[in-house]
């Protein structure tokens, strides 16, 4: 898929963007189509596309086989980090899991407490090699104080699954709760 | 007791206890224990279904495996719409809609053997203590639902064929 293909060169880019400037080049957006990013609000899609064009822009402007010119670096430099900013592909493994998180957030938004503070997803395969999707709920840690987790996982383990079955999600749904800082703080710090 | 029982009031009191010593390992043990008291309550299940000598069954579940169990799990987890044909065959190629019971104990199945997977070999997650009572939660669940469906005569023998998938697997197709 054109969408992956621009997600790997996108990931590519990052990963030359601290010892070259070879991340300069049309190639680091390569397979970009707009349309495989309406998932993302108005705004943002506009500031990606123009993002994408001025980056475009002054890679076309280095000639073969010669360096770029500082103002050149800094100026897709910005329209790079930019596009980085709007996309994370430096969290996200694929764009599906960008596309995953930023729905399941918007379905979810008014379905859960306010004491879960982040909806995150990571697409992998699990331990059997199927196709996976991992939910993480963060919550707060006086939600985990006053047992709100035991007392409503149920509840929002079925709004998770409803949410991802309204957007067509097929993979292996695990749910989990995050509260690193509940675990690391109050339960592991006193005996 | 069982085993199966014996696994999981272990897992409910490694997630209860209060002392901090050793919590990141003991949460970690709670949700393996957890999956391994799913586990044998199936076999256990399973194995009585084929022979009454308490010794044989010991033989019998061990020809289990965590894979096999899990395929056949995810399959029923689904719906009776979604069994593989050879399952369906002895019910005329159509079974009815599977009780709900018995998808929750497939659905309990598939989420704690993979947790069990990221507990007992992935150290790059942590778990807290609300996380590991959400996974002992859903074997406890899965006990009770278990109990509920096969005391239910109407539900027999779909019960008897998800414990003959989970021993057999792909080998009910030969």
């Amino acid at each position: 898929m054109a969408i992956e293909e621009f997600w790997g060169n996108l990931r590519n880019a990052i990963s030359q963007s601290a010892t070259t400037t070879s991340w300069l080049s049309p190639w680091s957006v390569d397979e970009f189509d707009l349309n495989d990013f309406r998932f993302l609000d108005q705004d943002q899609q506009q500031a990606l596309k123009e993002s994408v064009e001025q980056f475009l822009d002054v890679a076309h402007q280095i000639p073969d086989k010669q360096s770029a010119t500082e103002t050149q670096i800094e100026t897709g430099r910005k329209a790079f980090e930019k596009i980085v900013q709007l996309l994370r592909p430096d969290r996200y493994w694929d764009a599906e899991s960008l596309r995953t998180e930023v729905l399941l957030n918007r379905e979810l938004r008014a379905k859960v407490p306010g004491w879960v503070t982040a909806i995150s997803c990571e697409t992998g395969t699990d331990s059997v090699g199927d196709p996976a999707l991992w939910v993480w709920l963060d919550v707060t840690d006086k939600a985990v104080d006053q047992g709100k987790i035991e007392k409503n996982w149920r509840p929002l383990h079925d709004a998770v699954e409803a949410a991802y079955r309204n957007i067509r999600g097929r993979r292996w749904l695990y749910i989990h709760f995050r509260s690193p800082d509940a675990f690391a703080r109050k339960e592991g710090g006193a005996a | 007791m069982s085993m199966a029982n014996d696994f999981l009031d272990l897992a409910k009191k490694l997630v209860r206890y209060q002392k901090a010593d050793v919590l990141r390992a003991r949460l970690r043990r709670a949700i393996s224990t957890a999956y391994y008291a799913i586990f044998h309550l199936l076999l256990e299940n399973g194995s009585a279904k084929i022979v009454s000598h308490p010794q044989i069954r010991i033989l019998v579940g061990r020809a289990y495996t965590h894979s096999e169990m899990v395929k056949t799990a995810k399959s029923f987890q689904s719906g009776a719409n979604s069994l593989p044909a050879h399952l369906t065959a002895p019910f005329g190629g159509t079974l009815p809609a599977l009780p709900v019971e018995l998808t929750r104990v497939a659905k309990a199945f598939v989420i704690l053997q993979e947790a069990r997977h990221a507990a007992d070999y992935d150290s790059s997650k942590s778990f807290t203590r609300g996380d590991a009572k959400v996974f002992v939660s859903h074997a406890s669940d899965a006990f009770t639902d278990w109990n509920t469906v096969v005391s239910m005569p109407i539900h027999h023998d779909v019960c008897e064929l998800f414990l003959a998938a989970m021993l057999l697997g792909d080998r009910l197709k030969k």
